[in-house]
């Protein structure tokens, strides 16, 4: 188990070097000079060079990397061109916006999409099998954008239950904040839901067919036990699997539903960043979600050890 | 007053009829045989006492269990009934056990639901079960998975699942058909002393007549859902009155007659002929898991040494028990592994060498038959390009020459020309072996490997692939490498037989010699634990 889990975390620690290489490859290889790119074309030759010399552009490239990948580890990410903070008190105060968000929505897809798949697969033929599945159909195809937008409006604009955009701060409490994010976390966690709970559900059927499944039934166990104690953690190998690629899709859905809600989060800041060409924050917030997917994915396959045996001796 | 009365057992599912006019009874203490071809019925009636039929199933009749009517039972009703007072022994160990949980918390699971058991007790409870099947906790503690015990000891946890509340009724289907046949004789003597022990009522479901000779008091003799011959066990089987009884006691000792004497080495050598494959102190080894960043241990070697001939036109058998490297040797006669040493040397072409023409010039000449006539054919393909896949080897070959070897080989197995045009699924299972073969043959090769090429066939169509093997044989002087794990058919075929152990050869020479008078304990103890129609009435 420990060497499972050693392994892992070798794999995702390389993982993570490789990324950070194309992360910094892109921004290297992107045509024209950084410092005039970000300046604009009516800068002044002397801005652009005291930018060039602000951002280390006169140094050899591989010094560059170094000193970028050697500032992140001590958590010095650079300064932003145009916020003129340093990039690590942005993104943190950014970030406590978009973590919760991706917690919240992590946790409803969870909270909806398992329990929903193994409800399908329990009574799987019948009307509300069908049902479910005709739900998540469309859930698989709404674009999350649209259903942000359907739910503002029938939450926010008509049943006044939740602002509409906006965050009013943590500095006013929990339930101001956490109540800002709970459209949001909808619009991002239900369409992801509806795709995990096909997954969960055709899971259980598999599982369900296994003849351990008949043994169990066999020693007595009625057809609910049999689900939850034989079934469920066999079934759940596949829906982790695919719960660790949907936060890859959470995190990159909160660019989009951050510009929705008008949420000042990380998706904001890097569109912001993006539009207004601050590379620097741009790398920094870039590989952070980078990191994040990749600290996610070594979550999901340090449990897959815990849920099944087997994989304990690789 | 028996224990177990079905009375008129009817079953459809989905309007399909399965299950017809099904009357059967078992007293306390009683073994009952039901035996049965595939697709008989006979698992989904001892299903039908579980009441765990598939979804869609409408019963009609009455199975009355020690008073309960099982038929019209509550859920909850079955539910105290299964695994208390009724257990259930399955086909396939290797499945049968979830592999996420211990084998103590299964064991325990059935105790703790039905008495009511703390986890302290039901877990020694669960201990002394398992020191009963033969796994004692001191080796086997019950936090191990099951996918740390082999298949045979999973059989016996199964089977500890099942008698671990001492049921009134054990109902084993086919407990031991996944076995080895060592294994087999060991898990069959198991469930017999804990019948006897605890004078439990056994339902025994099998499809090999020696097998419930030597184990049943009375036999019912299923077919397309009916019951056709019903008694007690010896009389039954000695007289077989009914013709279906009979068929199926002549298909299970059919010998396929042989046109010509059998090809025996010590002959061959004899007449100095050149053997058609010549193997040569063979060693193939696989590289071991590695048990840490430097360690690697050294590698595992599965076939060691060997070295044998087979000449043209020659049966040769290959016995042993799983995991004994007949499937590596087979591999690597086939060019997929490459050996570590020896030679390896087929119609005068170096095998072991790797060199890729020479490799493919052999494999014209050698084709292979597998075990499994559901799984090796793509069932999007129709019968024509599957059956002519092995002509890619011979580019120079044309499109109307292809057809007409196709239809040459479908002809030679007894199908039609016709069949080329149809789809895998319209075939039975034995057809589909058939095709195997055809496929084997569009080549017209000089050696089959034949891997347990009958095994997952019922016995009266196995008795037509013998027959259709043996044919092929002698009118076309084809070699068969014979690798089967069950005596009776290689007696019934094979010319010469190579017993393999641990990657070795500890026995070897004409198979009656072999079988008649085993000179290695290892081969007498597989001739002693093969089941035997014929053994079992003459000792009872």
């Amino acid at each position: 188990m420990t060497r499972y889990a050693l392994n892992r975390l070798l794999v995702g620690l390389a993982t993570l070097l490789v990324a950070s290489v194309i992360v910094f490859s892109v921004m290297e290889i992107l045509p024209g000079d950084p410092a005039r790119l970000m300046l604009g074309i009516n800068a002044t030759e002397d801005a652009v060079v005291a930018l060039r010399q602000q951002m280390g552009l006169d140094q050899p490239v591989v010094l560059r990397y170094l000193h970028w990948i050697g500032g992140m580890v001590v958590g010095d990410l650079g300064r932003s061109y145009t916020y003129s903070v340093p990039v690590l008190e942005l993104v943190a105060e950014r970030a406590a916006v978009s973590l919760p968000l991706a917690i919240l929505s992590l946790l409803l897809l969870t909270v909806v999409a398992i329990p929903v798949g193994i409800f399908a697969a329990a009574r799987r033929g019948s009307a509300a099998d069908a049902a479910t599945m005709a739900v998540s159909q469309i859930g698989v195809a709404i674009p999350n954008f649209w259903f942000a937008l359907l739910l503002v409006y029938l939450f926010a604009v008509w049943l006044r239950l939740v602002p509409a955009g906006g965050f009013p701060g943590w500095s006013a409490g929990p339930w101001p904040g956490l109540k800002a994010l709970l459209l949001p976390a909808v619009a991002l966690a239900l369409p992801q839901a509806a795709i995990l709970s096909r997954v969960t559900r055709s899971a259980m059927i598999d599982v369900l067919g296994e003849d351990y499944i008949r043994t169990a039934r066999a020693k007595g166990l009625p057809r609910a036990q049999v689900l939850w104690r034989h079934a469920l953690r066999n079934a759940l190998i596949p829906v982790l699997t695919i719960l660790g690629l949907q936060f890859a899709y959470l995190i990159a859905g909160t660019i989009i539903i951050e510009n929705v809600f008008y949420l000042p989060g990380l998706g904001r800041l890097i569109f912001q960043a993006i539009t207004q060409r601050d590379l620097i924050v741009v790398e920094s917030v870039v590989m952070l979600l980078v990191a994040s997917v990749i600290i996610v994915n070594l979550i999901v396959d340090l449990s897959y050890a815990i849920v099944d045996p087997r994989l304990r001796a690789a | 007053m028996a224990l177990l009365a079905i009375r008129d057992l009817g079953l459809t599912i989905g309007r399909q009829p399965i299950l017809k006019d099904v009357s059967l009874a078992i007293e306390p203490g009683e073994v009952l045989g039901l035996v049965g071809e595939s697709g008989s019925g006979k698992s989904l009636t001892a299903l039908s006492v579980m009441r765990l039929l598939p979804h869609g199933s409408v019963t009609s009749g009455s199975i009355d269990f020690a008073g309960t009517e099982i038929l019209a039972a509550s859920e909850a009703r079955m539910c105290a009934l299964r695994g208390d007072d009724i257990g259930m022994v399955f086909q396939e160990p290797m499945t049968a056990l979830n592999p996420v949980k211990t084998i103590g918390e299964q064991i325990a699971e059935g105790i703790r639901l039905h008495t009511g058991a703390s986890r302290a007790e039901a877990a020694a409870r669960a201990a002394q079960m398992m020191e009963r099947v033969g796994l004692p906790v001191a080796d086997f503690p019950l936090s191990r998975f099951p996918h740390q015990l082999s298949g045979g000891q999973r059989q016996r946890v199964v089977i500890a699942i099942a008698c671990a509340l001492n049921p009134r009724l054990l109902i084993a289907d086919e407990p031991t058909t996944a076995l080895d046949v060592t294994i087999q004789a060991q898990i069959l003597d198991l469930l017999r002393d804990l019948v006897r022990e605890r004078s439990m009522a056994l339902l025994l479901i099998t499809h090999d007549l020696g097998v419930v000779a030597g184990m049943a008091d009375r036999i019912a003799v299923m077919r397309s859902g009916e019951i056709l011959d019903h008694g007690p066990a010896v009389p039954l089987l000695r007289q077989r009155r009914h013709p279906y009884t009979r068929r199926l006691a002549e298909a299970s000792a059919h010998v396929p007659t042989r046109r010509g004497a059998p090809i025996l080495d010590r002959a061959a050598r004899a007449e100095a002929r050149r053997p058609l494959l010549e193997v040569r102190e063979l060693v193939v080894q696989y590289p071991a898991a590695r048990r840490g960043l430097f360690r690697r241990p050294p590698p595992f070697r599965a076939v060691r040494g060997v070295s044998f001939d087979i000449y043209s036109g020659q049966t040769m058998a290959l016995v042993g028990e799983s995991g004994c490297g007949k499937s590596t040797l087979a591999r690597t006669i086939l060019g997929l592994q490459r050996p570590a040493s020896g030679t390896l040397v087929f119609d005068g072409l170096d095998i072991a060498s790797g060199d890729g023409q020479a490799i493919a010039a052999a494999r014209r000449e050698l084709q292979i038959v597998f075990q499994d006539p559901y799984g090796s054919f793509n069932p999007r393909h129709r019968v024509e390009r599957l059956v002519a896949e092995p002509l890619f080897l011979r580019p120079e070959l044309g499109r109307a020459e292809k057809q007409e070897r196709v239809a040459r080989a479908l002809e030679a197995v007894g199908l039609s020309a016709g069949d080329a045009a149809k789809y895998p699924h319209e075939f039975s299972g034995g057809q589909r072996q058939r095709l195997a073969i055809a496929r084997a043959l569009v080549n017209r090769p000089k050696l089959i490997i034949a891997d347990e090429p009958v095994s997952a066939l019922d016995v009266s169509i196995r008795a037509q692939i013998l027959d259709l093997l043996s044919d092929l044989r002698d009118r076309f002087g084809i070699a068969y490498l014979f690798i089967s794990h069950d005596l009776s058919v290689v007696r019934a075929l094979c010319d010469e037989v190579l017993v393999m152990r641990q990657g070795e050869f500890v026995e070897r020479g004409p198979v009656d010699e072999v079988f008649d008078r085993p000179s290695h304990p290892y081969t007498r103890e597989l001739t002693a634990a093969a089941p035997d129609l014929e053994r079992a009435l003459a000792q009872a």
